[in-house]
């Protein structure tokens, strides 16, 4: 596990959003949204979490009804979980607070 | 294109004063041009402009923005610019598009720079060295001829070099033209902050510009002059316009080196997943 203290807050907020989402996909946009976040804050996160092995990603299909391409989906994996779940543990009152801040 | 360059300045040089000269003369001029300004600038600008036409066509505005800057990434990068490209097409709401489009452009530019700026840095200054050294070498050997052949063309090979080794280390196209560029302006600076000090040197041990090691028509050269010369608005210029095509070539040729490698475009452009 890579110094979860020097995650920056964005990065813990990122990490903290995708562990309430549990199993289940999030798209970039909605992160964003859902943190108020920017696209530019946002992308370098979840590529730098998807490389360091904190994010499973997919592609789900594209809506073809709409003309739309596929969406990339992230969620955690095992790994990210467990780095959530340490945030959580070993600095609760941080994450507390940017759990607030993104709900 | 080139046809009509060559034309241009075949024109310019009939028109000159002093080529008022024999036809013969004019016909070295429109090769040299042809072979040195001509056709590297030709090549440099129908590949940028054809690059950039494939990397927003069809798209408007905001889907514009971020294929362009999503163009030509690296292949470990291309499924997160396919990624912010196809988000941005499921926002509806027209403000927001174009807040995601230039904030995840932004991001787009940011990413994985650190080789190619490694490479530019090392080349603009082997640039600045080499100019150094040009100098001295000559003043050691009492051949005051003027530093201009060397600044003029051997930085083109290193910028052609740098871009060529930034686009094959990535195989991406864009990778070679940020390092090609970034090279080409480190070594504009460091080269003629390296003419600017050494034409003082010359002008106080020749009395000639560092250049072309001609002599001032009034005879004296004082360092004001000579330093003056060094950075006049015409050098600069005519270096640039010497230069700027080789990154461009540079980067097109290391890209091609991607084609011996499909596979590895392909599985970036899959879209890879990990769970």
């Amino acid at each position: 596990m890579r110094h979860p203290r020097r995650l920056s807050p964005q990065t813990v907020a990122v990490l903290l959003a995708l562990a309430d989402q549990a199993s289940r996909w999030s798209h970039g946009y909605d992160l964003c949204r859902r943190l108020g976040l920017k696209a530019g804050t946002v992308y370098p996160i979840l590529m730098r979490l998807a490389e360091r092995g904190h994010l499973e990603t997919s592609w789900e299909q594209p809506d073809v009804v709409r003309g739309r391409p596929a969406r990339h989906l992230y969620r955690l994996s095992l790994d990210g979980a467990k780095l959530a779940k340490e945030l959580q543990r070993t600095d609760r009152g941080r994450a507390a607070f940017l759990a607030r801040a993104v709900v | 294109m080139l046809a009509a360059l060559a034309a241009v300045f075949a024109w310019i040089a009939v028109a000159a004063p002093q080529s008022a000269a024999t036809a013969a003369q004019v016909v070295s001029k429109v090769v040299d041009f042809t072979l040195f300004i001509g056709a590297p600038l030709a090549a440099g600008t129908v590949l940028l402009i054809r690059r950039l036409k494939a990397a927003t066509r069809g798209r408007l505005g905001a889907e514009r923005l971020l294929g362009l800057a999503t163009a030509g990434l690296p292949p470990a990068r291309q499924e997160w610019g396919t990624a912010m490209r196809a988000e941005l097409l499921s926002i509806d709401d027209p403000s927001a598009r174009r807040a995601f489009a230039r904030s995840a452009a932004f991001a787009a530019l940011r990413i994985g720079h650190a080789r190619p700026l490694a490479i530019a840095g090392t080349t603009g200054l082997l640039a600045a060295a080499g100019t150094l050294a040009v100098s001295r070498l000559l003043l050691a050997v009492d051949k005051p001829i003027g530093i201009g052949i060397y600044t003029m063309f051997a930085p083109v090979l290193l910028l052609f070099a740098a871009a060529l080794l930034g686009a094959a280390t990535r195989r991406s196209f864009r990778s070679g033209l940020e390092a090609g560029v970034v090279a080409l302006f480190v070594a504009l600076v460091g080269v003629f902050a390296v003419m600017a000090v050494e034409a003082v040197t010359w002008a106080e041990h020749y009395g000639v510009y560092v250049f072309d090691g001609d002599r001032p028509s009034t005879g004296h050269l004082g360092p004001g002059g000579a330093v003056g010369d060094a950075l006049s608005p015409f050098f600069i210029g005519l270096h640039l316009v010497l230069w700027v095509p080789w990154p461009v070539l540079g980067a097109a040729l290391g890209a091609a080196v991607r084609h011996r490698h499909p596979a590895d475009g392909a599985a970036a452009r899959q879209g890879s997943s990990r769970s």
